[in-house]
């Protein structure tokens, strides 16, 4: 007998609460799988390119906060993100679906000496 | 297109059917932005991964495809040894008479357990595909009295047997 919390009721009632049909979550995976390669090739030529920083901007407390390029793993798909503010360095994983979709752009920095 | 009932011994009996194909359109990446951003919510409210999603939605079309041919299988035949039950309602029972195709709906007849035999004036009921996948919905057959249906979690333990990760959907419950 089916566990009443069990975790594909949970992802049922998350796509009726966010009015989601589930074939808009399959079409969403096809997309990202298909974006990956490409993805990944602007990945490497990031990382091949050591005397340039990647980073992107995102606006928190209406502050801009520059996110830097560290790293990217290949089997969870995530990328690897330093946070430089004036409180420090933060590190951060995004799913590489924010950049497939257009969400984070990259844009290189400044030469490095 | 609603399958109707028709004489036991169907040609469909035992078959895999052609299943329509899933109905893919165009989304602007604003829309897929949100869904990636509601999904990674989700998947880190209960510990999950994108991946996990991926393998769910695989094995969930697996289950589907396996329930929604037994489903088909039973509105043609109404063979009375097959029922569905309500997990939560063990009441009742339901003749699948129809299945509609296109939205995924299965038409069914709602009795009391009570009854003796099928009664022609049952209530109509009708629940969606995804209902007996997750289970809400289960077919039993009483020929061979366990639960026939094949769900999401049948298939995820029938993978698990030929060395798929099962585990991750059990966790956060």
């Amino acid at each position: 007998m089916k566990n009443k919390d069990h975790v594909y009721e949970k992802f049922i009632d998350f796509l009726e609460t966010q009015k989601i049909d589930i074939n808009q979550i399959e079409e969403l995976i096809d997309a990202r799988k298909a974006g990956i390669p490409e993805f990944e090739r602007e990945i490497a030529k990031m990382q091949s390119n050591s005397s340039i920083d990647y980073f992107f901007e995102r606006k928190i407390l209406n502050e801009m906060d520059k996110m830097y390029f560290c790293g990217y793993d290949p089997v969870s798909k995530k990328v690897i993100l330093r946070d430089s503010t004036r409180y420090g360095n933060n590190f951060e994983l995004f799913d590489c679906a924010l950049f497939i979709f257009g969400k984070h752009q990259f844009q290189p920095e400044t030469q490095k000496s | 297109m609603i399958e109707r009932g028709c004489q036991s011994g169907s040609p469909l009996y035992g078959r895999d059917l052609e299943l329509p194909d899933m109905d893919i359109h165009e989304v602007d990446s604003d829309r897929l932005i949100y869904l990636t951003e509601s999904l990674l919510e989700f998947t880190a409210d209960y510990g999950f991964t994108f991946n996990d999603i991926t393998l769910f939605c695989w094995i969930r079309q697996k289950a589907k495809a396996a329930v929604e041919v037994e489903i088909r299988h039973m509105a043609k035949t109404r063979d009375p040894r097959m029922i569905v039950r309500k997990h939560d309602d063990m009441d009742y029972f339901f003749q699948i008479t129809g299945y509609d195709i296109e939205n995924q709906i299965v038409i069914m007849k709602k009795f009391p357990i009570s009854t003796q035999s099928f009664d022609r004036q049952g209530r109509l009921e009708k629940a969606a595909l995804e209902e007996f996948i997750s289970g809400k919905y289960q077919i039993w057959n009483y020929r061979d009295p366990r639960m026939f249906c094949v769900t999401l979690e049948d298939a995820l333990y029938t993978d698990s047997e030929n060395g798929l990760t099962n585990g991750c959907y059990h966790q956060g419950g």
